[in-house]
């Protein structure tokens, strides 16, 4: 398509923008909310990739820009699958045996909470 | 899952591909078709991340962790690993040799930390061959405000106001250029990238034109507006093939969506890019013998004035600017004027790209502040001196540059503080002497290299440097004589000031400069007939230092002249009138007993 | 024109390329590099050719060939080296990897052997300063070559065919 206006352009930067917002926000280390959700041998088991991937695509549809979503190590094997939401300027909050409904659940209050 | 949430970065510049990065995706596309993961990642080639000593780097996205010198056997562990458990591949991180440190994020590398990257903003970021990436980072919006909004003298008022000097070497300002080519009155203009990055170490221009080509294009058609051009020329190196290719490929894009071409942005600006390959000639770095290139001709530079500014390509207005120059310019426009004053120095705002190379820990591009001091470069940067050898000399600006030693190494690194120093700009490489380099011999090295290049025109550069590079030949060979200094000294002193173009007036500074700073080493070569450094062969003695001689005829059989008197048992020794200095005792001596005096 | 060995075919896909061409207006450089990609090198017959299809005198072609380096009149070996002799490879000892090359293979550089297999040459800068000093041989890149690599490289690349990589 021949891009005719301002418009035009601003429209394909929306659209683009999801792709390469993560690696334009991924080095503010201060600023960026983390959800470090728990994948290790554990969270394996017991569906820590459904979690993640519903992180992912939630973050993605609530355009939430600084915030990264990342797979890491076992947090709390018991409790698995764990997430940690780390918002700058606060504590840490860790959330116990987080499955789909409850990753939708904690998005949609992340929404709230860093926008 | 959606896969622009997990992203892994391999560095496809053309740095890393020489080191293997083309194997590394093959394996990782491999590893992730293993795992059934394929569809959950997002595998990019970016431009070069500037770590080149390091490379490949592999980087994943969004955790941010940087992997180095990656092969493509550790990608089956790096996705059974990291990308399914959640585990980093601690072996594969950058591990700091003199501290030991381990670093995850590149950020909190000393590597990066002093760094700010503004030319190099999207390199390593965007994937260059998509011009929907350069999109979402707010790509072509620059030249949409102005094109739509702002009138030409608008645009040329904030690049003036923002201070910004050719990052070619000459470091003129460029919003006066483009003034200058903005009042000409003429039927037709043309905007000339100058991609012809000649100085042997100096990388930065390929990494932007392979990294982020469309900020060039950007750049290129926001200049075209505001002097009122509609021809692009990109004159790059034939020698950068991977550039080339990128660059057409971001033009193709660029067509496809109306950014380059007619009525852009539904205004009556039109505006194309024409690629021409340079073949091998240092002086068409030289804006006036680049055009002549362009047209054609011998790569012979023109007497000025009149500036291409005025009288340029075809005998049209032209502005000519550098890459690094360029790429700068769309996030002047976004940010503003203050915002990039608000990095650097005094009259010299910004940053500037160093191709940082030599005796020097971390070699690769570092984009500094301006005024930033050269230790900081070396030290912080560059992580030192390799191997634990002690500092001798930067050599900055390329081959015409000059050598800077220990004692200016506090020097704050702007265009007229490198010129004090006998030095200056130029492209921004910056290589890094230990003190085995002779600098009598790096003088010779740079003067050889600059008779060589010389394009033959004017008197002084042809035959004057072809004189002097006799002198140092002479010495370093053991034939020189004081008077032989004297007149290295006034032969350069009037071949800078008597040349016709740039290259002519610097090339005597690596002679000049270390004369200046390394005066004891050219007195040691004419009075004493010794090198120091023992890298002048002719002037080097090999000795066996008795006492460390174990007598085991090692060395004696190695030498190809069979000069090494001794057998075992017996002390060996070097018949100095038969031996041809080529060091191969040296190398092959199990207690170092042998040594150069 | 002179009498010439050079295959006609080879001249036939010149000339389409030259027809091909919108503008004769500084076409010179690019042609050379269109010629030399086609011929491997630029001989005389070559360039009269030239000369004649742009209606350039053939001295301001013979100029412009021998001014710029990128540009040869003598026809490349099979095996195509090149020794980086950019400052970052030299401060590492480059030039002793030259003359390696040069006395192993009796071969001077910017010459050809008389065989005509390999042919070395000094480049200027490869821009990959990270692997210094860097050494190609028919596109395949060896970095961190010292002198004592150097029998390696060649029997790596005799071995490979000079394939590139």
């Amino acid at each position: 398509m021949k891009i005719k206006s301002r418009e035009d352009l601003q429209a394909l930067r929306d659209k683009y923008r999801d792709e390469v917002i993560m690696r334009l926000v991924s080095d503010n280390f201060e600023t960026r909310t983390e959800i470090n959700v728990g994948i290790g041998e554990t969270g394996l088991k017991t569906g820590a990739r459904d979690t993640l991937k519903t992180f992912f695509d939630e973050v993605n549809l609530a355009k939430l820009e600084n915030v990264s979503v990342i797979a890491v190590d076992c947090i709390d094997r018991s409790n698995s699958p764990v997430v940690e939401i780390k918002i700058p300027g606060k504590e840490p909050v860790i959330h116990n045996k987080v499955d789909s409904a409850k990753a939708k659940a904690l998005v949609a209050a992340l929404k709230t909470e860093v926008q | 899952m959606n896969p622009t949430r997990l992203q892994i970065l391999i560095c496809g510049g053309t740095g890393c591909i020489s080191s293997g990065c083309l194997d590394v995706e093959t394996a990782l596309v491999k590893s992730l078709e293993n795992h059934g993961m394929t569809d959950e990642v997002t595998i990019l080639k970016v431009g070069c991340f500037g770590f080149c000593e390091q490379g490949p780097i592999v980087k994943v996205y969004p955790d941010n962790t940087f992997y180095v010198r990656v092969e493509a056997k550790d990608m089956e562990e790096i996705v059974e690993s990291h990308l399914l458990k959640g585990k980093p591949v601690e072996r594969l991180l950058f591990k700091d040799p003199e501290t030991s440190v381990r670093y995850t994020h590149h950020r909190d590398m000393p590597f990066y930390a002093s760094q700010a990257r503004l030319a190099l903003m999207h390199c390593g970021v965007v994937d260059p061959e998509k011009i929907t990436d350069y999109f979402g980072v707010d790509g072509y919006k620059a030249l949409a405000v102005a094109v739509t909004e702002q009138k030409p003298k608008d645009v040329i008022d904030i690049v003036k106001d923002s201070g910004i000097r050719g990052r070619g070497g000459a470091g003129f300002p460029s919003g006066i250029k483009w003034e200058a080519a903005y009042n000409v009155q003429s039927d037709k203009k043309y905007v000339v990238c100058n991609a012809d990055e000649g100085d042997p170490g100096a990388f930065m221009d390929r990494s932007i034109l392979e990294g982020d080509p469309h900020a060039v294009i950007e750049a290129m058609a926001i200049c075209a507006y505001a002097i009122g051009a509609d021809e692009g020329v990109v004159y790059v190196r034939a020698e950068y093939p991977l550039a080339i290719n990128r660059f057409k490929i971001a033009c193709a894009q660029a067509r496809e969506y109306g950014l380059l071409g007619k009525n852009i942005f539904g205004t009556d600006f039109n505006f194309d890019i024409t690629i021409d390959l340079g073949a091998g000639a240092f002086v068409c770095g030289e804006e006036t013998a680049l055009l002549n290139s362009v047209e054609g001709q011998r790569g012979e530079p023109r007497i000025k004035p009149p500036f291409p500014a005025a009288v340029g390509l075809w005998g049209k207005p032209t502005i000519i600017n550098n890459v690094e120059t360029l790429v700068n310019i769309p996030q002047i426009l976004l940010k503003g004027a203050d915002w990039f004053k608000s990095f650097g120095a005094e009259n010299n705002s910004g940053t500037k790209v160093f191709a940082l190379a030599g005796k020097i820990n971390n070699v690769g591009l570092v984009e500094v502040p301006m005024g930033i001091t050269l230790r900081d470069v070396v030290y912080k940067i560059g992580g030192g001196i390799r191997g634990g050898k002690k500092f001798k000399a930067i050599q900055t600006g390329g081959p015409s540059g000059g050598c800077i030693s220990e004692k200016g190494l506090d020097t704050q690194v702007t265009f007229e503080n490198l010129q004090k120093a006998g030095s200056m700009m130029g492209s921004g490489g910056m290589i890094v002497m230990d003190e085995t380099d002779c600098m009598v011999d790096i003088a010779k090295f740079y003067l050889e290299f600059t008779v060589e290049e010389s394009c033959g025109k004017c008197t002084p550069c042809r035959v004057g440097n072809t004189r002097m590079y006799e002198i140092l030949e002479r010495i370093t060979k053991g034939h020189g004589t004081e008077d032989d200094i004297t007149e290295l000294r006034n032969l350069g002193e009037t071949i800078k000031a008597t040349s016709l173009c740039g290259l002519g007036n610097s090339a005597p500074n690596p002679v000049l400069s270390t004369l200046d700073n390394f005066m004891d080493e050219y007195l040691a070569h004419v009075h004493e007939k010794r090198c120091p450094s023992g890298k002048c062969k002719d002037l080097v003695k090999y000795v066996i230092v008795p006492e460390k001689c174990i007598a085991c005829t090692l060395c004696k059989r190695v030498c190809p002249v069979d000069c090494i008197i001794g057998e075992r048992k017996v002390i060996h020794e070097i018949d100095q009138e038969r031996c041809i200095k080529c060091g191969a005792c040296v190398d092959k001596c199990p207690k170092d007993a042998i040594i150069t005096e | 024109m002179a009498q010439t060995n050079i295959d006609t075919a080879l001249f036939a896909k010149l000339d389409e390329y030259i027809d091909g061409l919108h503008s004769k207006q500084g076409a010179l450089i690019p042609v050379l590099h269109e010629a030399q990609r086609i011929f491997e090198y630029l001989p005389i017959e070559v360039q009269n050719h030239i000369a004649q299809k742009l209606d350039i005198p053939a001295s301001k072609i013979y100029g412009v060939v021998t001014f710029y380096s990128f540009f040869t009149m003598t026809k490349k070996g099979k095996y195509k080296i090149s020794v980086c002799m950019g400052t970052p490879c030299f401060v590492r000892g480059a030039d002793k990897v030259l003359a390696k090359f040069e006395k192993d293979l009796g071969v001077k550089a910017g010459t050809t052997s008389e065989d005509g297999m390999y042919s070395i040459d000094a480049l200027r800068c490869v821009g990959a300063c990270g692997l210094a000093p860097v050494v190609i041989v028919n596109g395949k890149v060896y970095g961190r070559i010292e002198d004592k690599d150097v029998e390696g490289v060649i029997e790596d690349f005799i071995a490979g065919e000079g394939e590139s990589a």
